[in-house]
């Protein structure tokens, strides 16, 4: 018998097996039938207590027993474009490590293949993928799992692309559809709050800075010689209260996948990118970040940002661009603090700025932001 | 074309690619989609002589020390030029410059904090490394070790090694249990 931790994976050595979730206390289980990729495709894909079998009965669950829930897998007879079957249990009332002990064993027939037991201590989840069991190279596979959600049931199904029926949204007569035509944000236009779609999290938010480069001419040279580098960079403070300065200079580009979530997509210090500077917000921990100052500063060159049309654009998935120009074009004041992304109520409010400053720390001043400043370079 | 290897598997960076001069080294897994704190992966490499210990401190190349004293070889840190090819971090070796004590390069990764969150590499998905020729962005070769991971929480991900003259590359995927700090005493560094 193989005794699997948490990760670890094995190969299953035969088709028809039974995986038998044994636990202390009040628990659900359920299965998903999962697709190339990693969602179900029909309700069908879904076992659970109110559907205990599949259309063609490769996954059957036998609930009966209160403490000892047994899938009976026919993996010989899933269609082929299975990918993987996940096994999961949730709990109603408080967490996973409510439960006395919570122990996974594969049976081929009274023999016992595999078994695994889930940590108990410190979870905070109310639903757990116990495993999954996926094909590999032809092969059948089960991967003790043992993580899961603290929501429960619903982000765990979601997870797996299942619709949970959650409360009936109100039809609202007064909704406008989303404009996808461009929102341009100017000095008597100043904000625009972009709402969350129900139940989805934003995706990525994209920011682009962008402006004209001339890199040669009498202009230029008499402007000092050389062309204009901008840099673009952001202040964020998440929900924790942590505050973080986003910028190349230092190189504190910030992490898009981890906190601080924001994260600068390298330096057009060459200015040749037509496509200007980046920087990528992670909209699915749209609800971790509390506000998102966006700002913009002459690294090198001759402060001054008339001519350079300067632009910032605000791309949401499925919303209108926010377009805001630098128009206001300041001499001898290096940065700019361009427009703030702030959260109310889950919803992307954008409010344009321009305000130029002598420096970073000025901008800090301004906006209260509180950094404590040293000098740095790239 | 990309070259998957598996575990064990070695190939010729020279002959596969033989115009490339920067080899950008990158590795990328999955971000958590079940609840929890995120994982922080980290990479650091460590570079050998030809009896397989480290060269000295200046050997060992990390996220406090990013460049070798010769320069040739620079940890990048985070992917930052958005080229959506999904490495999470980057090394990249000037290879003609690395100088000729490096006999080989360990490319290693480990979850950071990963005990006291009760992390390991079994748990994270879609775990890569690959090579790719930094000029032309094409890739070179590729090593899917998600399968090959389990209850490690330190793993070495590839090395690049020299050999008869040229530059090869083996998908390693060997899991060290210890951490970071076994790994570097094994080859020779103290590490506190």
């Amino acid at each position: 018998m193989v005794t699997l931790s948490q990760g670890a994976n094995a190969p299953l050595p035969t088709k028809d097996l039974d995986i038998v979730v044994h636990f202390g206390g009040k628990a659900d289980v359920s299965s998903f039938r999962l697709f190339g990729n990693g969602k179900t495709r029909a309700d069908s894909d879904f076992v659970f207590y109110n559907q205990t079998v599949n259309d063609d009965r490769t996954v059957e669950l036998n609930d009966a027993e209160q403490q000892r829930k047994v899938f009976k897998l026919r993996l010989g007879q899933l269609k082929p474009d299975v990918e993987k079957l996940a096994f999961s249990m949730t709990v109603d009332k408080g967490t996973i490590s409510n439960l006395q002990h919570v122990d996974l064993m594969v049976m081929d027939g009274a023999n016992q293949l595999i078994s695994a037991k889930v940590p108990m201590q410190d979870r905070i989840e109310k639903a757990l993928i116990l495993c999954e069991v996926y094909k590999r190279n032809g092969e059948w596979k089960i991967r003790f799992v043992s993580q899961g959600f603290n929501g429960g049931l619903e982000p765990l199904a979601k997870h797996y692309g299942v619709d949970v029926e959650s409360e009936p949204e109100t039809p609202n007569k007064e909704q406008t559809p989303v404009n996808l035509s461009k929102v341009t944000l100017t000095k008597s236009q100043k904000t625009v709050s972009l709402e969350k779609k129900s139940n989805h999290a934003h995706g990525k938010i994209k920011v682009n800075l962008n402006w004209d480069r001339k890199k040669s001419g009498v202009l230029n040279v008499f402007a000092g010689g050389s062309s204009v580098d901008l840099d673009l960079g952001a202040f964020v403070r998440l929900k924790n209260g942590e505050q973080f300065v986003i910028q190349a200079l230092g190189r504190s580009f910030g992490k898009y996948k981890i906190s601080p979530f924001v994260q600068l997509q390298g330096d057009d210090r060459t200015g040749d990118a037509s496509q200007g500077e980046w920087l990528w917000i992670n909209g699915g921990k749209w609800d971790q970040i509390d506000e998102v100052l966006i700002f913009s500063f002459i690294y090198k060159g001759t402060p001054n940002w008339k001519g350079l049309n300067a632009k910032t654009t605000v791309l949401v998935d499925g919303q209108p661009p926010v377009e805001t120009s630098l128009d206001e074009g300041k001499s001898g004041l290096s940065c700019c603090a361009i427009a703030r992304l702030i959260n109310v109520d889950s919803n992307i409010h954008i409010e344009r700025v321009e305000k130029y400053f002598r420096g970073i720390q000025f901008m800090d001043k301004a906006f209260n932001w509180g950094f404590r400043w040293r000098a740095g370079s790239k | 074309m990309t070259l998957s290897l598996k575990k064990g598997g070695n190939l010729s960076l020279s002959k596969e690619a033989p115009a490339m001069t920067v080899a950008h080294i990158g590795l990328g897994w999955d971000v958590r989609r079940t609840d929890g704190v995120d994982y922080d992966l980290d990479a650091s490499l460590f570079l050998l002589d030809a009896q397989g210990k480290i060269i000295g401190e200046d050997g060992f190349i990390f996220y406090n020390q990013k460049e070798s004293t010769c320069g040739s070889i620079v940890h990048q840190g985070d992917n930052r030029t958005g080229d959506g090819d999904g490495d999470d971090e980057v090394v990249k070796v000037v290879l003609a410059k690395v100088p000729e004590k490096i006999q080989k390069i360990v490319v290693a990764v480990t979850i950071h904090e990963a005990e006291k969150h009760g992390l390991n590499f079994g748990q994270i998905e879609n775990a890569f490394v690959r090579v790719v020729d930094d000029a032309n962005q094409n890739e070179v070769a590729r090593y899917d070790l998600s399968e090959d991971a389990s209850t490690e929480t330190a793993m070495l991900f590839a090395e690049l090694y020299r050999n008869n003259g040229e530059w090869k590359f083996r998908a390693v995927g060997q899991g060290y249990a210890g951490g970071l700090g076994a790994m570097a005493r094994s080859y020779g560094l103290d590490i506190k």
